[in-house]
Parts: structure tokens; sequence; C-alpha cells
């Protein structure tokens, strides 16, 4: 018998969030946030598409030091090097492609760069594709991403020069 | 009357329950899904749409079981390897038919008299058998088959333990459901479902209505219980739990799984519908007499309309739907309007039956529409029960109780009669 009043008395507090919301939805408690049309911003640290970031002069940040690929938990990261044309640095990635889909996002590739040349900043996800390969991301791709902070000055953290 | 014109009246009263059967079962997902959202603050489905002239319609999500159906009838229809192919595919069906079959016995309203255009005496009911509450009872628990075999013949190890989860209990509660209803029938004299509905008219101790849960509370409550236990259904989903623990239809996909599906809800429905009959009078208006059901039918459909009405604002402004808000307004009008009618203009004598059988079924769907609304309420409520917290219950509780109920009923019917 406690039983039933019990489950009544349960039964009057989920009835009181159906009244509550069926006769006024906008300014009752509903969390659900209408996804195409209504997007909720991240938080600054929120780790999203990786991206490339570029030297003043449009060229990668990248030194091919492999610290990323080294440390990333997923060995998603997969770097080719060449040696730097302009002798300023020694290395360059020739080939620099990451799989999204194998990525874990723990930001460690990050973390371990010494050079902030790769970043999460974009606050985006990567975009649904329809194959596996779409979502190799190479280098130039890598580079076309924009941040969504601000950009980091380009003194610092911009590679050790000769 | 000519057999043909019979079978033809058959056919066609079975037809349109079937049809409302389906629609109901398809609307209970929507609603649902629905409910639960309100009930946990979320909005609930509302995607599925129609373009019309470059404007989206969603009608407050009423889309979204067409947009399953669809959905359902274009997925990979998978057999498992090893399974016993014939079995496989006819679990849902054994399922469907005898949760369907049921509803042949069912009266939703009392016996329309159309002789003045060569109808002859229609009962709102397919078939009134003499044992009629048996046979629901019979062929609602050869659904559990289904069950057994689905979870069987699917060649996997999960699947045949939900299936024994689901024999076990629905044993259980079968038989707790069974036991209260005797206690129904000693009272009202008949196992047929028109009989137990007809011993309903009127009061007892001049103010109550003269129904099942007032001279029969316990059966009543423990009706309930096995009711929804029967049903599979959260705080006794132990057979499925979906999320958990595997349950008995884990191989089925597409339309079969849909199948499963709508069976549940169609049970749920259905379990409304028995308590209606046998614990709230049926079709009966309470408080009203039989012999002035033509004076009181107006005021049912005048009632049941303005509620259409108040239905359809909330749906128009609350909740951003104007289409389907205007649809259901305009509906509650049309019945403000025919119950106007009714009272006012000098209508034959066969359309104020119909009449009185519109609100016979209205108070028969209203009185449902509340159970099944109480039934959704404790799903969205509880949690679920341990399987040997279940089987206790049913065994240890309810069945001792039932048995207490049958005693008792006899002495006070004893009592009563001597
Ligand atoms: S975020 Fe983690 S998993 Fe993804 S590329 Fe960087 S190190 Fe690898
Ligand atoms: S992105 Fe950074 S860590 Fe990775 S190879 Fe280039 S410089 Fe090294």
């Amino acid at each position: 018998m406690k039983y039933y009043i019990d489950t009544l008395k349960g039964v009057m507090v989920t009835t009181r969030h159906l009244v509550k919301n069926v006769l006024r939805r906008e300014k009752a408690g509903v969390v659900t946030v209408e996804y195409p049309e209504k997007k909720l911003t991240y938080r600054p640290n929120f780790r999203g598409l990786h991206r490339l970031t570029r030297r003043p002069d449009g060229t990668p940040k990248c030194v091919a030091c492999f610290m990323c690929e080294t440390v990333c938990p997923a060995y998603c990261i997969h770097i080719e090097a060449e040696e730097s044309p302009d002798g300023r640095i020694e290395k360059r990635p020739k080939v620099f492609v990451i799989d999204e889909l194998r990525c874990v996002v723990c930001g460690l590739c990050v973390e371990a760069c010494p050079e902030d040349a790769i970043r999460m900043d974009t606050a985006v996800h990567p975009p649904p594709a329809t194959g596996r390969d779409e979502f190799l991301y190479e280098r130039d791709v890598l580079m076309s991403h924009k941040g969504a902070g601000p950009e980091p000055p380009a003194a610092s953290g911009g590679g050790r020069r000769r | 009357m000519h057999t043909a014109l019979v079978l033809l009246l058959a056919a066609v009263k079975a037809g349109a329950i079937l049809a409302a059967a389906m629609t109901a079962g398809a609307l209970l997902t929507l609603v649902e899904r629905r409910l639960s959202a309100m009930i946990q603050d979320r909005v609930g489905p509302n995607r599925a749409d129609v373009t019309l002239a470059g404007r989206r319609f969603t009608m407050g999500g009423l889309l979204h079981p067409m947009a399953d159906g669809v959905k359902m009838l274009f997925k990979e229809d998978f057999i498992p390897e090893g399974a016993n192919r014939f079995i496989f595919v006819l679990a849902p069906f054994v399922v469907m038919f005898f949760t369907l079959a049921t509803f042949s016995v069912i009266p939703f309203g009392d016996v329309l008299d159309l002789s003045a255009i060569g109808l002859g005496l229609v009962p709102l009911q397919i078939a009134d058998l003499n044992v009629g509450l048996l046979f629901a009872m019979a062929v609602a628990s050869l659904a559990i088959y289904g069950t057994v075999l689905a979870g069987w013949s699917s060649n996997n190890k999960f699947s045949l333990l939900g299936g024994m989860r689901a024999a076990s209990q629905l044993v259980a509660y079968e038989a707790v459901m069974g036991l209260c209803l005797v206690g129904a029938v000693m009272v009202f004299g008949t196992a047929s479902l028109k009989g137990i509905v007809d011993a309903q008219a009127g009061t007892v101790l001049g103010f109550l209505p003269r129904w099942g849960v007032f001279v029969q509370p316990l059966a009543f409550l423990i009706f309930i219980v096995a009711a929804i236990a029967e049903s599979k259904r959260v705080p006794f989903d132990i057979p499925e739990g979906e999320s958990e623990i595997i349950g008995y239809f884990i191989e089925y996909s597409g339309l079969k799984f849909a199948m499963f599906f709508l069976g549940e809800f169609i049970e749920v429905a259905l379990a409304a519908i028995m308590m209606t009959v046998v614990f709230f009078g049926g079709w009966h208006i309470p408080w009203v007499d039989p012999a002035n059901y033509g004076t009181a039918a107006p005021w049912v459909i005048g009632i049941a309309g303005l509620a259409g009405v108040f239905a359809g604002a909330v749906a128009a402004w609350g909740h951003g739907s104007r289409l389907m808000g205007a649809v259901i307004a305009l509906g509650g009008c049309g019945a403000v309007c025919a119950a106007g009618a009714l009272a006012f203009a000098p209508l034959p004598g066969w359309i104020a039956g119909c009449g009185v059988a519109a609100a016979q079924v209205l108070v028969f769907v209203g009185k449902a529409a509340v159970l099944t609304w109480l039934q959704f309420m404790v799903r969205w409520t509880l949690p679920r029960f341990r399987f040997d917290q279940l089987l206790a219950i049913g065994w240890k509780k309810l069945v001792p109780w039932s048995l207490a109920n049958i005693v008792l009923t006899g002495a006070v019917l004893l009592w009563v009669t001597s």
C-alpha cells in the first residue's frame, strides 16, 4: 500500500514537470538547445579541428621535429621531413597528415610542439564526410584552417633563428 | 438479416478497430517520446517535416511516426546466421496477431439501433463471447510465445536469456491477472465483457458509480501492476532492458523490430482498455442513468469538443505549431457544433442514436486515454525492479493478495445476498 502511495507521489512530480513544460515551454526549464538553429559558443580552451600555424611569410612554423607524431597516443600523425631551402631552419614538413578519424582529441600534440606550430583552437569539428580517406587532413589543408582565438604573436614561439 | 450483410458489418467493424488500434499504437510512440521529453525538461522529436509551397510544416512532431515507418521499411531486414529462419520470422507476427486479436471481444459501445436504415441492431463490438474475459486473457497470454520464440530462434545467448526472463515474468503476472479478475467475475456474475460493462451501470452507496474499481478496489490495484508488467515496460522491463541488459529482440531489425515495438504500445493501450472495461464501467457515462443517455450525449460530445479546442490552442500558442493547433481546434469546434445540433435540431431517431453511440465511444476512449497516460507516467517515474524483486512481488505479494481478494469477495457476496 505504501508503495502505491509513493508511486503516486512520484507520478505527481513527473506530472508537475509535464504540465509546466506543456503549458509554457519557452519560459520553463527546458534545457534543450535546438541545434542547427541555435548554437552554443565553445569555451576558449575547446579542442577542435587541428591547424598548422604559419610564419609571417606564410610558410609553416613546423620544423618537422616529430614531437607530436611521437607523443600522439593514437598514432594518427604522419610526418615526412625535408630540408628547408631558406636555411633559417633545418627541416620543414614535406608531408604532414592527421587522420582525424583516429584522433582521440587529447591535445597532447599541441602540448608537445616546441614551436607552437600545431594548434587546436579552430572551435570547429571535423565536418562529416562520406569516406575514410576524406578524414586524412593534409598539410596545406591544415594550414588553411583559421584559429578562432587571437593569432600567436609572430616573434614568440617563432622558432630559433640562426 | 441477410448473412452477407452481417459478415460485411463484422468485416467493417474489424477493419475499423484494426485501423484504430494500429494508428493508436503509432501515435503512442510519438506521445511517449514527447511526454517523456516534457517530463524530463526536454523538447522531444519535432523535426520531421513536409515542405508545402516553400514552407516547413512539422505539425508538432506528428509526422515522426510516419517517418519512423518509412525508415523501418527501408532498413536492412537482417536474419542472423544459424537462426531458425521460420520461427525467427514468425515470432513478431505472433506478438502482433494475438495482441490485435484481443480487440475482437472489446465492447466499445452499446448496441446501436440502425433498423431505420435497414442495418438492424449493430453492437459496437466485433464478437460478444460469453467467455469474453477468458478469451481476452487467453489470447493476450499467447502473445508471450512470440517473445519466447523470438529470444530462442535468434541463435543468440543474450536474446535467449531475455526470452527466458520474459517467459518467467509473464507467466507470473499472467497468473496474477487471471486471479484478480476472478473477483470481478464473481461480482458481476458473468464473464462476457459486454455483460460486465452492463453490470456497471448505476451507482453503489448512492453516489459512487457502480464501477469495478469501487466494488473491487484491491483487484484493480493488483491488476494495474500486473498489466504494466504484462506490457514489459519500465519498471518491469527486465525482458528488454534495451540500454543495459540485452533483450529478446536484439537480433531484430527493420519492420520486424517495429512490429515488436508497435505490439508493445498496443499492449499498453490494450491494458488500459481492459481496465476500462472491467474496472471503469466501459462506455458508461458516470452518474447518468442509461435511460437518459439521449440527453447526456450532447454534453459529452460538447465537452470533448471544448477539450479539443483547448488542446488546439495549447498546441498553437504554447508550441508554435499553428497548423496542428488549427486542425485540432477546428475538430473541437466541429464536435461542439455536432453537440448543439444533437441537442436542439429535430433529427431522426437513428442519428440521435449514432450521437449516443459516439458519446459512448468518446467516454470509453477518454477513460482508456487517462489510464494509458497513467501507465506512461508510471513508466517515466519509477526505476526498474531487480529480477528477484520482480518475481517476489509477483508470486509472494500479488498472488496471495489476489487469492485473498477472491475469498473476501466471496464472503462479502454471501453477506450481501443472504
Ligand atoms: S589530439 Fe591527441 S590523438 Fe589527436 S593528433 Fe593530437 S596527439 Fe594525436
Ligand atoms: S607540429 Fe610541432 S611537434 Fe609536430 S613536427 Fe612540427 S614542430 Fe614538431
